[in-house]
């Protein structure tokens, strides 16, 4: 279960089946798909010299080229595709669609391809973005495909395109999971009936449905609206959150005197050591982390220049490229590292953070009103962040007798925030108020769990600023070690009534259970990370566990989501 | 014998037994375990079953074990049972004392059909109150029935000698030839049934080979002997795979062992466990041993639905779960199915068009007609295809613009005969060739405008589109690329091999491949220089366009980047090392007291010595001076054969490698340009400038040692890019002072030399002009100029 691979197997496929020149079209949504999982470099050792847009009416012909195409079979690359079979401008043509395709889409394509050039129709289906292994989205934007058409209802474009990119990790993973969904979710429950169907439909594709074990969660963003609320503080979660990660690249050009190689940088786990070993380390660690790899390549760099024999040559030779790459990955990461640093310490993060981890983790109303107060009173904190720590407070003490929102929206305004930005603190209580949550996820609501609170809060945390922990990780850590199964089974249930509720765990103590949780409304880097340290623990278990959303929110993406709709 | 009596065969039997057994062994304990060691290992042959460990571990487990056991895995022992069944007879009948051997080879006989008896019965059990060994879990039940609880009798049996107490046990059971006859009945009845019940799940147990399960038995008593508990709970947790799968590959066990899997290593003991990854067979900590995968009775990863489960390492099951990734579906036959109605009637509508164009050029062609652009012609060219009348459109069916008088004018298609109109869009004059009067075929220069609607015009053109696809081409392009990547073939398959051979000949300094690793090497030089010298042309070829451009450049960053990665730890091996020097030795050292030398190297055995081996760790300057001692040697050699040839294997590697030196300049000055950036870019322009000139100090190195034609004017090129370098060779203080201890008629001598040199040079760099390598002249220019300045300075001494 690695997503990464899944998706670098197919592209690997596409660019070995066929050995010549080549020349490789995608489209629109296909080529960010292809350059979060391969390199410029990896497609060149593959013979595959150009890379263009199918859409691009101004290819010149070259004939002694083979053609690849890797497309999404929608109607705009579908029209494209027999423009160009019409009028062919390369040599052969090897057509791979990244989802199922219509039989009036092959015959479409059929008609057209008069002059025979079309080689190989295969559907290869790598139709999620894969960033690391266990991770992975649609990427659904506002812009592209709005999530809710009214309320917490699917848009039908964002829908079809969900189902489309969920069943495409099912089918590179060669997964028939059963299904559950979160109970109080009409959204998940639509997206579980809509995969199931396609599922049934496409038996033959999908496979019989005997004998996996896999189980797909969807859960709903609207249960757990705090996490990507919240300030994160590993390097991978900051770089979303603080500065934001579009396909793995990360664009700094808006850094006066950036120097031009980092205008734009790449993050990939597979081609950067240093990223793989440090994306998820806290801020602390990090800053010893960097330090270290600035050492070791100091220590290299200063033996490399005392070149005084030829042995040293040699070896200096036989790691020049190596050298290279280093050299530019130790700027790559001293910049972002630096630039890190530097919004954290003007943006004030940490006195921002220590509140919100407080309104997220503990129950202390007037401590918190009082540092909220404060902190709003604070023009050198920017209005983003008075507002998250309002909207936080307003989702945790919405029932709380001496409920203040009223009062600290009003001080916002007075305190020269823009009138729309207050408005979110509305729009996130009507997504995903009290009333449209299951969980309970500040442990407030009874007595009970009150208690519990109280206890995790006497407990002490080492580290003040990462004490929350995001309910999904809470809620696949208790079912992993079988606690509260019925509590699970009631919240989150089987989508197919007639199926066994699953066992995690045999009698003999090897687990053997591939989970795929999928959050309808998106995931964060926080709870990547949660779930990637609990593969860590539970994978000698054969617990294999990935995480998939309809995209990957910080919390500026989160709010805006939620602006367009719940307004 | 080799009888098991699955859970199915006698419930009720093995329910009574299992309390037994565990009421036995609750007042045995422990004592049970130690038998065990001894009698594994004298059970290879006897038809032992394999619930060998059962006694021996806790009595609880025991129930669970029998409970768990699917009739999948059992299946193999029931069947056999019932043809072995019949040699039970003559056995338990008498010669107690040989009883296990006897039957074995019977039973062998009567299951000729399985071709094995120890397959599944990898162990004996043994019976836990007595010690005595049963062949089956069934004998076994029947034993303590009748020994520990059937009364009196069994009692007195107790105190037997173990050898032919089974037997003699099961004897007294079956008193009389009666008795024994109807349950054997009985037994037969249930096992025939049971049999065709299962005959389906045994297939792959009966494919098992002979030589697997022979092998197999006998390798089960070592791992019986360590009686790491983990071991058999290893065991009982696959259940069935113990039958099943073979084990001749397993790791024995030791002690202090360490886990196998890369990265773990942790001493191997009971508490971390020590299990046999199934698959692979080598032996892993607990922890590292806990997957899961379906293996075939061959120990290879079976397909879903078939195998049976077996206990598999990490490193087995993340390649399994790798090589099988990813569903695809091709739809290419539906798809070329429904193609061939478009092409045959693409290809129809395509010659039908043609053969009116041909007409009409025939109708133009005619004399009569083509002067009169009157009524005649156009009844000619209606007489091919009838046209469309006027009046009846209004627009043209393309533009849907209406027709007028004068502006927009009523044309037919020639083709087809409809009616468009003239703009650029919807109609268009095809030029067709005229045919030659009077001759055959078609003139080249005379050609008629013949109208043609847009959509006869896209037929005509994709009908020759498709004529002219099915031709061959062939480019230079195609041509040069074919180069490359044949070369690139040669290296992939010869590289391994020169690796191996490498790696070996470090290792033992005087092998007899050397020779051999000399051809092989020979050939990959020659094959990356070809595929370099081929990218070359390829980049250097005329682009029509810029994708032309793109593509080529592509080509040749492609080559570059894979010979950077290939080519250059293969100049780095030692092997060139050890041949200039066996090459040049005797070739250059009787030169060696030269006058030269004795100038421009001052360590002469020195230099010899660096220039020949280059491993040495002699300082860049002496090496680079030692060079032009060698140089000197060379040129002044009447029979140089050796060393040129030397010579012109490393300047193929040279030649690209200069390239990489100077894609490294380019960069290098990148990182100038932009000098900005505070320290960070300070740090990393002065790293990459160091980078950059130390990677033309190895072109200069490397080419040092190549001797023939140029190699001095590229140190100094190198040189020139380089400060540490040109600091060594310019400020090398030495120099002045050497000048000055010379005596005159050393300067002289070598005074003659150097202008000699420089004579040299200058031919070198008049060649280098005229063959437009400009890089080189100028380097070579530099290194003239270094000429001159010694000259000069000996020359102020004299």
């Amino acid at each position: 279960m690695d997503a990464l691979k899944a998706a670098q197997h197919y592209i690997n496929r596409i660019v070995t089946d066929t050995s010549g020149m080549k020349v490789l079209l995608l489209d629109r949504e296909t080529t960010p798909i292809i350059s979060l999982v391969s390199t410029q470099s990896h497609l060149l050792s593959k013979e595959v010299y150009l890379v263009d847009r199918i859409d691009n009416v101004q290819r010149d012909t070259m004939r002694h080229l083979k053609c690849l195409c890797f497309l999404r079979p929608t109607d705009s690359s579908i029209q494209a595709l027999v423009d160009e079979l019409r009028s062919p401008k390369y040599g052969d043509y090897y057509i791979y669609f990244s989802n199922i395709l219509k039989k009036s889409m092959i015959e479409l394509l059929a008609e057209n391809d008069e002059s025979e050039v079309v080689q190989e129709l295969q559907e290869f289906y790598a139709d999620f973005y894969a960033p690391t292994p266990c991770l992975f989205h649609i990427g659904l934007t506002p812009a592209t495909h709005p999530l809710f058409a009214e309320g917490h209802s699917w848009n039908p474009g964002a829908l079809s395109r969900t189902v489309q990119g969920l069943s495409a990790l099912l089918l590179s993973l060669k997964k028939r999971p059963n299904i559950r969904y979160e109970r109080n979710s009409a959204m998940a429950q639509k997206l579980g009936r809509e995969l199931e169907y396609l599922m049934n439909h496409e038996s033959n594709l999908f496979g019989a449905n005997t004998g996996d074990k896999t189980q797909l969660y969807i859960l709903d963003r609207k249960n757990d609206p705090v996490t990507p609320l919240l300030t994160h503080w590993t390097y991978h979660a900051m770089l979303h959150e603080l500065i934001g990660i579009n396909n793995g690249r990360i664009d700094l050009s808006y850094l006066p005197d950036i120097r031009p190689e980092v205008k734009e940088v790449m993050l990939s786990q597979d081609q950067d050591s240093f990223f793989k070993q440090s994306q998820y380390l806290n801020f602390g660690d990090l800053g010893v982390s960097v330090k270290e790899f600035v050492d070791t390549y100091q220590s290299k760099s200063s033996s490399h220049h005392k070149i005084d024999s030829i042995s040293d040559m040699k070896r200096f030779v036989e790691a020049y490229p190596e050298f290279r790459k280093l050299s530019g990955n130790v700027t790559k990461h001293v910049t972002l590292i630096g630039e890190l640093s530097r919004i954290v310490g003007s943006r004030h993060l940490l006195a921002v953070s220590e509140l919100e981890q407080s309104l997220a983790c503990n129950e202390q109303h007037n401590t918190d009103l009082k540092a909220l107060r404060a902190l709003i009173a604070d023009p050198s904190i920017q209005p983003e962040n008075k507002v998250r720590c309002v909207v936080l407070y307003a989702l945790r003490y919405e029932r709380a007798q001496s409920n203040a929102l009223h009062d600290l929206k009003q001080q916002l305004l007075s305190s020269g925030v823009d009138a729309d930005l207050v408005s979110t603190v509305d729009v996130v209580l009507r997504y995903s108020g009290l009333r449209e949550r299951q969980s309970d996820i500040f442990q407030n609501e009874n007595i009970f769990s009150r208690g519990r609170n109280m206890f995790k809060g006497l407990q002490g945390t080492e580290n003040v600023y990462t004490q929350h922990t995001p309910a999904l990780a809470e809620m696949l850590e208790q079912l992993l070690r079988g606690r509260q199964g019925l509590h699970w089974q009631e919240r989150l249930p089987n989508l197919d009534p007639q199926a066994r509720p699953p066992t995690i765990g045999n009698e003999s103590g090897i687990f053997n259970q591939d989970i795929i949780v999928f959050v309808v409304g998106g995931v964060t880097m926080d709870e990547e990370k949660a779930v990637a340290s609990l593969n860590a623990r539970f994978g000698s278990q054969n617990v294999r566990i990935m995480l998939g959303g309809t995209s990957i929110h910080n919390s500026h993406t989160f709010l805006n989501e939620l602006s367009t709709t719940f307004i | 014998m080799s009888q098991t009596s699955s859970p199915r065969a006698s419930p009720l039997r093995k329910e009574a037994s299992i309390r037994h057994v565990r009421r036995a062994a609750r007042t045995l304990g422990p004592a049970a375990s130690p038998n065990l060691e001894g009698s594994a290992a004298d059970t290879p042959s006897t038809t032992a079953s394999d619930r060998a460990p059962r006694p021996m571990r806790s009595q609880s487990t025991i129930g669970e074990e029998a409970a768990m056991y699917p009739a999948g895995g059992d299946s193999n022992s029931m069947r056999r049972s019932t043809i072995s069944l019949g040699s039970l007879q003559p056995s338990l009948a008498g010669r107690p004392g040989s009883i296990s051997s006897s039957s074995n080879s019977s039973s062998r006989r009567a299951s000729g059909v399985f071709g094995d008896d120890g397959t599944a019965s990898g162990d004996t059990l043994r019976c836990p109150i007595c010690g005595v060994m049963a062949p089956s879990l069934f004998a076994l039940n029947m034993h303590l029935d009748d020994t520990h609880f059937a009364g009196e009798g069994g009692g007195m049996e107790r105190a037997r000698p173990a050898g032919g107490l089974e037997a003699e046990g099961i004897q007294t059971r079956y008193a009389s030839q009666d008795d024994l006859e109807e349950v054997k009945g009985a037994i037969l009845g249930f096992f025939r049934g049971a049999g065709k019940a299962v005959r389906g799940l045994s297939g792959a147990a009966q494919t098992m080979p002979m030589s697997a399960a022979t092998s197999n038995h006998n390798s089960e008593s070592p791992a019986a002997d360590v009686g790491g508990g983990e071991v058999w709970r290893a065991g009982e947790r696959d259940g069935a795979d113990r039958d099943m799968v073979t084990r001749t590959h397993w790791q024995q066990q030791r002690a202090g062992m360490r886990c196998g899997l890369a990265g773990c290593g942790i001493t191997l003991t009971p508490q971390t466990g020590m299990v046999n990854c199934r698959s692979c067979g080598r032996l892993m900590c607990g922890q590292h041993c806990s997957w899961r995968m379906r293996l075939s009775p061959t120990a290879q990863a079976a397909g879903p639905g078939r195998g049976v489960a077996c206990r598999v390492c990490e490193e087995c099951h993340a390649r399994t779960i790798g090589s099988t990734a990813g569903q695809t579906r091709s739809h290419m036959r539906g798809f070329a199915h429904m193609r061939r109605k478009a092409v045959s009637s693409a290809t129809l509508e395509g010659t039908r068009l043609e053969k009116r164009l041909e007409k009409l050029a025939l109708v133009h062609g005619t004399p009569g007609l083509t002067g009169a652009h009157g009524r005649a012609l156009q009844e000619a060219e209606q007489a091919v295809v009838a046209w469309e009348d006027d009046a009846d459109v209004a627009d043209c069916p393309f533009c849907a613009k209406a027709f007028g008088r004068v502006a927009s004018r009523r044309h037919h298609c020639r083709l087809c005969g409809r009616v468009v109109c003239g703009r650029a869009g919807c109609s268009a004059l095809l030029g067709v060739p005229l045919p030659v009067p009077g001759g055959q075929g078609f003139s080249a220069s005379h050609r008629a405008d013949i109208r043609a609607c847009r959509t006869c015009e896209g037929v005509i053109i994709r009908h020759r589109d498709r004529l002219a696809r099915a031709a061959p081409q062939a480019s230079a392009l195609i041509r040069l690329y074919t180069q490359v990547r044949t070369a690139m073939a040669l290296v992939e398959e010869t590289l391994p091999t020169f690796n191996a051979l490498a790696t070996r000949l470090r290792n033992h300094a005087a092998a007899p491949d050397l020779p051999r690793a000399a051809r092989i090497r020979r050939q990959l030089t020659a094959a990356f220089n070809g595929m370099d010298h081929a990218s070359k042309c390829i980049a250097a070829l005329p682009a029509d366009d810029a994708t032309s451009k793109r593509l080529h450049n592509a080509i040749r960053r492609t080559v570059s980047q894979y010979l950077q990665l290939h080519m250059f730890p293969l100049t780095m091996l030692p092997k060139p090392a050890r041949r200039p020097h066996s090459l040049l030795q005797p070739d250059s050292s009787p030169r060696a007291p030269t006058p030269l030398r004795v100038q421009t190297a001052p360590g002469t055995a020195n230099g010899s010595e660096a220039a020949g081996s280059p491993a040495g760790s002699l300082p860049l300057s002496t090496s680079t001076f030692s060079a032009d001692g060698q140089k000197h040697v060379a040129a002044r050699g009447s029979t140089s054969d050796n060393a040129s040839a030397e010579s012109s294997t490393a300047n193929e590697i040279s030649s690209p490698l200069r390239d990489i030196t100077a894609a490294a300049d380019s960069h290098a000055e990148g990182q100038n340009t932009d000098g900005s950036g505070g320290t960070k870019a300070t740090l990393a322009t002065g790293l990459t400038r160091g980078v950059s000139g130390a990677a033309t100090g190895i072109a200069s190195s490397l080419l040092s040692y190549v001797v023939a034609a140029k190699p001095k004017a590229d140190n100094d090129a190198a040189a020139r890019h380089d400060e540490l370098v040109q600091q060594a060779l310019a400020s090398d203080p030495g120099k002045e002072q050497r000048i000055a201890a010379m005596s005159s008629h050393e300067k002289m001598s070598s005074l003659d030399v150097l202008r000699d040199q420089r004579q040299r040079v200058l031919g070198y760099i008049s060649e280098a002009q005229k063959e437009r390598r400009l890089e080189d002249a100028m380097s070579l220019q530099a290194s003239l100029g270094d000429l001159d300045v010694e000259l000069s300075l000996i020359e102020r001494s004299l």
